[in-house]
């Protein structure tokens, strides 16, 4: 599909924009700091254009296999760091989110999951389900690239290195706060994407309960408790980062696998 | 008629000798000077007087004579400095910017430069020549920190200490501070923590009287030692400079602390020696402990930053002078 070509022009954005981050490294990146976020600002418009033309093509949302999944989580982790990263002026998110998303991509490209859709369109609730759900990977993804800064942060002003990175880092307590919003947003999207799931399999009379949605429940469930702990405060904010990180490894490593596994989802 | 600058500094004279010719050039101050123009620079570092003045014959002897008849220069006169012409607008664009500062970059002195001429344009002993110079030294001043990194970094302890503070929180607004011990140092710090708009402070001090005075200078509360760790539960940053001979603050008193605060940020500045705080406060989560080496390193830091960075100013600063000499020379001849 010559859609592939906007997506694989967007990592090629993405690729360059990390670059400018690697060259300007010595001048403690934030003198690129507009040209970086230019460059994942084209990005994300060819994720979009992309998406565009092949929700077009497919006459459905474009999440009916693999490959556009990692599309749509690529494209969800641009459009939350291109919001946060600007209205916060989080400079160094840039340089963290574009490895993630060079990754995502790189692999969604080359792997062989671009496979046609088959079957009629499965109708509004599940046009609802899936992008929800992915959405929601978007966050927890931003999530965990804001726990490892808090990390970096932390480590940083306890061993007393007032290097760059202590610099262009936003406080601990700002990374904290920013972190916990993004749980609490990634949570509120799966409850409402599983929801509408379990909506959409029942109203067609499907056996909605197979190993991705069990995984999918224990999933929500553990990121609406780890979300409640970190509010509650009882959780110590270094050991609440790396749940976060922990957690956002267990769910990128165990979707392909899981995904496979579901009939269902498939 | 020449362009001079003469006076004192902090790198030439001790401090009562500065005040001699502080009070010196007060009384020029307030006679409105000795000749046409005259800019009297007076600091806490410096003691300088910019003026426009006429003959050929310069020495700091007949200069300050020309300020009072009856002055003896005595032990002045070995930290007395004298610049004329292009040596004096190098001196006037230096300080102006912050490079002859005893913090080098310090941004006050701009200020003080600038008030000083206000003050002497207001009394009327500005004319031509010194319009002209000090606007350039202000121009110069403003062009070496936009292009240069000398303002960069915190390069005193009370600064460092508030940067790092804004690493932790974020803004300091509402924030709450405890004192304890109501020593210089940690009333400057908490002084400079104050001006950003801290919610709340409270002094703790082994003298309640001092406590309570302190409290009332500074718009805080005051506790007694007993105290000390249920004030830690309410407090975002704890300065301590007491003079006590061991440890005030222990792990184990901060473990308890931290589980009160449902483990929220606590940024501890130990400015005492022998230190108050243990240092294995420092590894508990969440808690962030600076002694004063620490600080003062971080300080220095900056400060050799901000040296590595004259190079570059001192090649601004001669090509102005250069322009405004060449100017200078053209309204003289």
């Amino acid at each position: 599909m010559t859609d592939r070509y906007f997506f694989a022009t967007a990592t090629a954005c993405i690729a360059l924009s990390l670059v400018v981050t690697v060259s300007q490294q010595r001048r403690h990146f934030a003198q690129a700091h507009k040209v970086r976020y230019g460059l994942m600002l084209a990005g994300f418009v060819f994720m979009s254009v992309f998406l565009f033309v092949r929700a077009s093509e497919i006459r459905r949302c474009p999440l009916t296999n693999l490959f556009e999944a990692m599309a749509f989580i690529s494209w969800t982790v641009s459009l939350i760091y291109l919001l946060i990263g600007g209205a916060y002026r989080n400079t160094l998110l840039g340089v963290f989110t574009a490895p993630v998303l060079l990754m995502l991509n790189l692999f969604a490209l080359i792997a062989p999951f671009d496979v046609p859709p088959k079957g009629p369109a499965p109708g509004f609730w599940i046009d609802l389900h899936a992008p929800l759900a992915v959405m929601s990977y978007g966050a927890f993804a931003v999530a965990a690239i804001e726990a490892a800064m808090f990390l970096l942060q932390e480590n940083q002003i306890k061993r007393h290195q007032s290097g760059p990175w202590m610099q262009l880092l936003p406080s601990v307590s700002e990374i904290g706060v920013m972190t916990f919003r993004l749980l609490f947003l990634g949570t509120s999207l799966l409850a409402v994407g599983v929801t509408t799931g379990f909506v959409a399999g029942w109203d067609r009379g499907w056996a909605v309960f197979d190993f991705k949605t069990g995984w999918s429940l224990c999933v929500l469930m553990a990121y609406a408790l780890l979300t409640t702990l970190i509010f509650r405060r009882k959780l110590r904010p270094r050991w609440g980062a790396w749940a976060v990180i922990g957690l956002f490894l267990f769910v990128i490593l165990t979707f392909w696998g899981v995904y496979q596994l579901s009939q269902l989802h498939q | 008629m020449k362009f001079i600058c003469l006076g004192l500094n902090h790198q030439t004279a001790s401090v009562e000798i500065r005040e001699r010719l502080a009070r010196q050039v007060g009384v020029l101050r307030e006679k409105g000077g000795i000749w046409p123009e005259t800019v009297v620079l007076s600091t806490c570092n410096r003691v300088e007087i910019y003026a426009m003045v006429p003959g050929s014959q310069h020495t700091p002897e007949a200069i300050l004579g020309q300020l009072s008849a009856d002055h003896d220069p005595g032990d002045m006169r070995g930290g007395l400095y004298l610049h004329e012409g292009p040596q004096a607008l190098s001196h006037l664009f230096r300080v102006a910017a912050g490079m002859d500062s005893m913090v080098v970059g310090e941004t006050e002195i701009f200020g003080q430069v600038k008030k000083a001429y206000e003050e002497a344009a207001h009394r009327g002993m500005t004319g031509k020549y010194l319009n002209r110079i000090f606007q350039k030294a202000f121009q110069v001043g403003k062009e070496i920190r936009s292009q240069t990194r000398i303002g960069q970094g915190n390069a005193s302890l009370s600064a460092v200490a508030v940067a790092l503070a804004e690493k932790i929180f974020g803004t300091l607004a509402g924030r709450r501070v405890m004192l304890l011990g109501a020593g210089e140092i940690g009333e400057s710090t908490a002084r400079a923590f104050l001006a950003r708009g801290l919610r709340s402070l409270c002094v703790i001090n082994r003298s309640e009287e001092r406590a309570r005075a302190l409290a009332g200078e500074l718009g805080g509360q005051w506790a007694g030692l007993g105290d000390l760790a249920r004030r830690a539960v309410e407090s975002d940053i704890i300065v301590s400079s007491t003079s006590s001979e061991h440890y005030l603050i222990t792990p184990k008193t901060i473990e308890k602390v931290m589980e009160q605060r449902g483990y929220q940020p606590l940024f501890l500045i130990d400015l005492a020696v022998p230190r108050d705080v243990d240092p294995g406060v420092n590894w508990i989560d969440s808690c962030y402990l600076y002694n004063v080496d620490d600080l003062q390193a971080m300080a220095d830091e900056a400060n050799v930053a901000r040296v590595r960075e004259l190079e570059k100013c001192e090649e601004i600063v001669a090509a102005k002078v250069a322009r405004v000499q060449a100017w200078v020379d053209e309204k003289l001849a």
